[in-house]
């Protein structure tokens, strides 16, 4: 079944979409899904009063949901799922697929912070820009995320992979400070530039720059030049700098650096 | 109010007057407990069938001030997985072991709690202490102030000063509108000030030329020249180390050498954290034989509990270098508040752990001493909360100690080695009813010399506990489960004479009250002394003399006991 | 046996109050000495000039009536008639936001999470553009900190780091760090003083090591060092612009110290890595704690901002940016903090305690008023009260009401009044109170 819900009028304050997965959906009929309630600000409302519903009875078993518009004031679009899918015709708003567990998300427009929060499993793919936060747990928490991949097309914020512990994350575009923050496991690729300090305080996991770093933090040491890495899915070509860190953690993590992009690197080479 | 309430037919245990079970009406009248009222002006609760107890007094537990603050702070995590809407009647909270205030006020209420005390306060934030507490509702606090490491009882003490360290100490209770003397870890606090600690009573606490010893023998010298109602309440050294009940037992016995026996001198709180022999981590043992034989030998030694409870939960603590060593073996967060001139603090969450060694050992330890100590009128449940658990917990300790089956059930999956350095498993000894009504009520009331609390007679503060469970007709021994249900959610909870809670639910939200103790020491020894004492007060602290008592007004409902001491 | 609060007779005309409690910067110092004459304040002493500045100018550029309508369209109201609009827009609100309080007693603090309750908002207090990286760095790792008197009595070795306390907590020096006097410490001569900034300040001058970092790196350069003091070497020569050698001489003043106290400020807080910065930090301390005594004390900027972090965490569990608005409180930064939420324009209403978000928020948070209600309580005429569609005077807390404050190192202190408002103007608790009120009349 495949299900649209497109805003009646534009969403002025916050709005919790957290119970429109398909996990929740399932089984429902069309009259269940329209008398659900979500939080719009401090008011509950029906799906109905600010949605227009459309069903599609498309067959299979699977529950397809797709939000059209601007869903940058939402929170929780594809909370905790488990299977089947969500699109988001546009932005995405707050903690996108935080806490997923499978099926698949796509955002066609931007998501704002939070991205994937704890995420366990399934795969997201924003088309747009991402936040700070992607992949990482709530604040305070330290139990990252440890499974699930997620895809970003755009440039992403800070902190993204911060805690984490399986799982990957692909940047396309450029991301802020501290890619992999704490890391303890998994693998995050950058295809473009990465602010600095990426993989502070790791203990484990890989972090893979492919644009321009800027500087590597005083707690990791090169190890060697290697032609190319392992990414996700493919071998990346390099050649890249091997950093292994962080030492200050005693962390046996590794930070790939592409060479090419990164000149003003190559006194790490005299180390060696 | 002048509210008149009957509680009829319901089964009483009020051991403090000797009533066991007996089926009897409970009349209330204007928040007090009254001979009779007239049944026809008054609003009646049929509690037949229902087990009827005094509200309980919980003797130690960190619900407030700086500490549990810093403690609420350090866990956000803890608050998402355990948090409390508003209701039409109440207000909403958070926190799991750190609850917010409104929160652990309707939590102790709908568990038939009414009185709570703030287990340690440092003098120089006490302000803090008293804006929390006035922001918990319904219970009836009060709170121990912290004086093990103070500069000034120590200086005083060590010049053989001792009664200008009375009426210091007199002071500080009436400027922190304290109710009784704390002592944490003495000594080692203050060495703490410079990152170490102390190991042994008599250790010489760098650069104050005391000892331990001669600090805690001090202070109750101290409290019973003031005639406060408690004894010294005292958090040992070296708590929470390996074959640490010798220490326990060292300082519990310094003081009846000291003073000789025949009545109450000291309370040691937590005892289970300072109950454990064999000498390292790895051949860690219970200590709870030693120390309830000791107890069982003596009269002037009280104990509560701090019982474990396998859960997340958060330590905190006055004990600064306690909290560091935790952190060293378990490398996760760490908060540290030293408080000059006067104590510290840390907080650390912790987990306790059915499958580790040391978790069983200790989960073992709290419910051993309990259970050893024959005297139940010196023993209190607890679980110094959150140290050693939350207090919403204490429906699960009360039937652990009822039934031997409920602690087989835990021990069949605890670490099994451990189990064998504990008595535990050979224990059969199960709690009555009354046994409970002592230690959750009864014997915290009267080790606190609260005169109105813990029972049922006339003149006692109508704060009542009405269980659904029949006590006739439940064996707890064998249906704990039943009897953990219902104490988890009292049938009514009443304070001071009105229903709070029904069926588990808070139904009216009240401010309570805010207990302490008024020493009454002649005006003009105290301000000679203070004379004296300004300008290295002021030498020391960071504040002013003036600013640093807490202004009467600060207090909601006070309730001060006057008391009159013999200096 | 309560020492009495005012020196002298109440009723003179002329009178001089003790030990009174500055209400402007972190230092809350408790030893003022103020003046009064015919109910006027005429002169303080032992104040800095910020603070004596707040006590003798108080009379000036006041928001004197309560106000209804944006800039020019203003026009003066009744008290009565503001509140009802206050309340009338309160009512209206699907998702208010409330924020400052920063500048005002617990007891005004507790009034606005009540309001945040009830109406099913979300409450920020200002230490989102001060120190709450501190606080954000305190939740994931926790604060290794004590009380001002431990650095007094027992420090060593003083650290200034991304702070100037010569010039925004001017008596701190004397008062609290580098040369107050304690019960193990005589003075100066029994102290080092380091300050590590990316220019050499005026607190500088007075140290007797300066290290100037390049803007920026202050994460590097405090990485660097937690390898130093950990016994780890470094590859590099140099860090953040600093000579290693120059790192390790620091590191060893650390470690030799007897008892070491890092104050910083906002050049940590608000340089690029925040709160990581301060997490840094906290870790260098840590490691030092293995060696040491070390601790670390945020130089607060305003008087109660503490205060602010300490009610909102008593009462909701969290000390910022709590959201109320599903009937318990949430918090994410990123999500719930104030500057995102207008940012993204997700309030229908601004209520602003003591504070000027208009000079402090960011344009693009700031841009969003125009499309809302804004309603401000302040004693001053501040760019955020012109844009307000309703402000309501209040008094000044610590001046002219009595009031609950926390000191930068969370000492509480009860703070006094010290003369009256001018007439008509009431402390913003009782406002509070009134709002509150027909606010529970009508949800």
């Amino acid at each position: 079944m495949r299900i649209t819900f497109k805003p009646l009028t534009p969403f002025k304050v916050p709005v919790d979409l957290s119970p429109i997965t398909p996990d929740n959906l399932e089984g429902m009929d069309i009259g269940e899904v329209k008398s659900l309630q979500v939080w719009v600000g401090s008011k509950r409302k029906r799906i109905d009063e600010i949605f227009l519903v459309e069903l599609s009875e498309d067959g299979g078993e699977e529950v397809a949901i797709v939000f059209m518009g601007d869903f940058g004031k939402a929170r929780g679009i594809g909370s905790r799922m488990s299977k089947g899918s969500i699109t988001v015709k546009g932005s995405g708003g707050l903690r996108v697929g935080e806490y997923m567990r499978g099926g698949t998300i796509v955002v066609e427009g931007d998501v704002d912070h939070w991205l994937g929060m704890a995420m366990r499993g399934g795969s997201i793919h924003v088309k747009g820009s991402a936040g700070s936060y992607v992949g990482a747990p709530p604040k305070g928490s330290s139990k990252g995320m440890r499974g699930g991949s997620i895809i970003i097309d755009g440039d992403a914020g800070e902190c993204i992979g911060a805690y984490m512990r399986d799982g990957s994350i692909e940047v396309k575009g450029n991301v802020g400070l501290f890619p992999g923050l704490r890391m303890l496991g998994g693998t995050i690729v950058v295809y473009g530039n990465c602010m600095g300090r990426a993989a502070a305080r790791m203990k484990d996991g890989r972090v893979i720059i492919l644009g321009s770093i800027g500087s590597i933090l005083p707690t990791f040491q090169i190890e060697e030049i290697r032609p190319s890495v392992r990414g996700v899915r493919e071998r990346l070509e390099g050649p890249f700098y091997v950093f292994q860190g962080d030492l200050s953690e005693d962390g046996k993590g590794r930070l790939f650096v592409s060479k090419p992009s990164n000149p003003e690197l190559a006194f790490f080479e005299k180390l060696l | 109010m002048k509210d008149a309430l009957l509680i009829r037919n319901g089964v009483v245990y009020d051991p403090m007057n000797g009533v066991e079970g007996e089926v009897m009406d409970i009349a209330i009248k204007d928040g007090v407990i009254v001979e009779a009222i007239d049944e026809r002006k008054a609003k009646v609760i049929d509690a037949s069938g229902m087990l009827v107890m005094p509200g309980g007094v919980d003797i130690h537990s960190h619900i407030a001030g700086s500490k549990s603050n810093i403690g609420r702070l350090l866990r956000p995590e803890d608050h998402r997985r355990s948090y409390e809407p508003k209701t039409a009647l109440t207000r909403s909270g958070v926190g799991h072991s750190v609850p917010s205030t409104k929160t652990t006020g309707y939590r102790y209420a709908r568990m038939g709690y009414t009185t709570v005390f703030e287990a340690a306060s440092p003098p120089l934030k006490q302000k803090h202490t008293w804006e929390e507490l006035n922001d918990i509702p319904i219970i009836d606090k009060a709170t121990l102030t912290v004086m093990g490491n103070n500069w000034f009882i120590m200086d005083f003490i060590s010049q053989g000063r001792i009664e200008d360290a009375a009426i210091y100490a007199a002071w500080l209770l009436k400027a922190t509108k304290g109710y009784g003397i704390k002592i944490v870890n003495p000594g080692g606090v203050e060495a703490w000030g410079w990152g170490g600690n102390v190991y042994d009573l008599d250790e010489l606490v760098p650069y104050f030329g005391i000892t331990p010893r001669e600090i805690v023998e001090g202070l109750c010298k101290i409290n019973s020249m003031l005639n406060l109602p408690h004894t010294i309440h005292v958090h040992v050294n070296r708590l929470g180390m390996p074959n640490n009940c010798w220490t326990t037992l060292r300082t519990a016995h310094t003081v009846r050498k000291a003073f000789g026996g025949g009545k109450l001198l000291i309370h040691i709180t937590h005892c289970q954290f300072s109950g454990y022999a064999g000498s390292t981590w790895t051949t860690l043992r219970s200590g709870a034989e030693y120390i309830a034989k000791y107890v069982n030998s003596v009269d002037h030694i009280s104990l509560d509990m701090g019982q474990v409870v396998f859960t997340d939960t958060t330590t905190m603590t006055g004990d600064g270098p306690l909290e560091f060593r935790l952190f060293q073996s378990l490398a996760g967060k760490w908060a540290n508040a030293d408080v000059e001139v006067e104590t510290g603090a840390g907080i650390v969450p912790i987990r306790y752990s059915r499958r580790s060694y040391v978790g069983t050992i200790q989960w073992a330890v709290g419910l051993e001493l309990a259970l050893l100590v024959n005297d139940p009128w010196r023993i209190v449940l607890t679980t110094d909360h959150p140290n050693g658990g939350p207090f919403t917990a204490y429906p699960r300790v009360i039937s652990w100690l009822m039934s031997s089956k409920a602690r087989s059930k835990v021990m069949e999956r605890v670490n099994r080695r451990a189990l064998k350095y504990t008595a535990l498993p050979s224990i059969d000894r199960e709690y009555t009813f009354t046994d409970i009504a002592i230690v959750t009520r009864a014997a915290p009331a009267k080790l606190l010399g609260l005169k109105r609390k813990g029972h049922l007679g006339v003149g006692a503060d109508a704060d009542i506990a009405i269980y659904d469970l029949d006590p006739r007709k439940v064996d707890p021994s064998v249906d704990y489960r039943r009897v953990r249900r219902a104490l988890r959610r009292a049938a009514y909870t009443i304070k001071g004479g009105r229903i709070v809670v029904v069926k588990g639910e808070v139904v009216e939200d009240i401010p309570g009250r805010s207990i302490w103790v008024d020493v009454d020491i002649p005006e003009d020894k105290v301000e000679e002394l203070l004379r004296e004492v300004k300008p290295r007060f002021e030498e020391f602290y960071t504040v002013k003399l003036r600013n640093y008592p807490v202004p009467e007004d600060m207090i909601l409902n006070p309730s001060p006991i006057k008391i009159n001491p013999s200096i | 046996m309560i020492i009495p609060s005012i020196v002298v007779e109440e009723k003179a005309a002329e009178y001089t109050i003790e030990d009174v409690i500055c209400p402007f910067c972190g230092c809350c110092c408790d030893d003022i000495i103020v003046s009064v004459k015919d109910g006027r304040i005429i002169d303080v002493r032992n104040a800095c000039t910020l603070g004596a500045s707040k006590f003798l100018h108080i009379d000036e550029g006041r928001l004197l009536k309560p106000k209804i309508g944006r800039f020019e369209s203003a026009r003066e109201a009744s008290l009565s008639e503001a509140i009802e609009t206050v309340v009338g827009l309160l009512k209206d609100s699907y998702y208010p936001l409330f924020y400052g309080w920063a500048c005002t007693s617990c007891e005004a603090i507790l009034l606005g999470l009540d309001l945040a309750e009830i109406l099913g908002g979300a409450i920020d207090n200002t230490s989102i553009v001060c120190h709450g990286p501190t606080i954000l760095a305190g939740q994931d790792l926790g604060l290794i900190t004590a009380t001002l008197g431990q650095v007094k009595n027992r420090a060593d070795l003083i650290v200034f780091w991304g702070c100037n306390p010569l010039e925004a907590h001017p008596r701190h020096i004397a008062r609290y760090s580098v040369s107050s006097k304690g019960r193990f410490i005589s003075g100066r001569r029994d102290r080092k003083v380091v300050v590590v900034d990316v220019r050499r300040t005026n607190t500088a001058r007075i140290a007797d090591l300066f290290i100037e970092v390049k803007p920026g790196y202050d994460y590097e350069v405090l990485s660097a060092l937690k390898m130093l003091v950990r016994d780890l070497d470094l590859e590099v020569d140099e860090v953040g612009g600093i000579p290693v050698s120059k790192l390790e001489e620091l590191a060893d003043m650390m470690v030799e110290a007897r008892f070491g106290a890092l104050f910083f400020g906002t050049g940590l807080t608000m340089s690029r890595g925040r709160d990581k910065n301060i997490e840094a930090a906290i870790e260098l301390v840590r490691c030092l704690n293995f060696k040491t005594k070390f601790v670390l004390i945020p130089m607060r900027g305003h008087f109660n901002v503490t205060g602010a972090n300490e009610a909102f965490t008593w009462r909701t569990g969290y000390p910022v940016s709590i959201d109320f608005s599903q009937g318990y409180p949430r918090y994410l930064p990123g999500e719930t903090t104030a500057v995102d939420i207008l940012r993204r324009g997700e309030c229908d209403l601004f209520f602003v305690v003591a504070s000027d978000p208009i000079s402090h928020m960011p344009r693009r948070a700031v841009e969003h008023l125009s499309n809302i209600p804004v309603i401000t309580l302040d004693p001053k005429l501040t760019p955020t009260v012109y844009l307000s569609d309703v402000a309501i005077p209040v008094a000044y807390t610590g001046i002219e009401v009595d009031g609950s404050v926390y000191r930068m190192d969370t000492v509480p202190l009860r703070m006094r009044k010290i003369v009256d408002p001018p007439p008509g103007i009431l402390p913003d608790t009782e406002i509070l109170r009134m709002i509150l009120e027909k606010v529970r009349g009508c949800v």
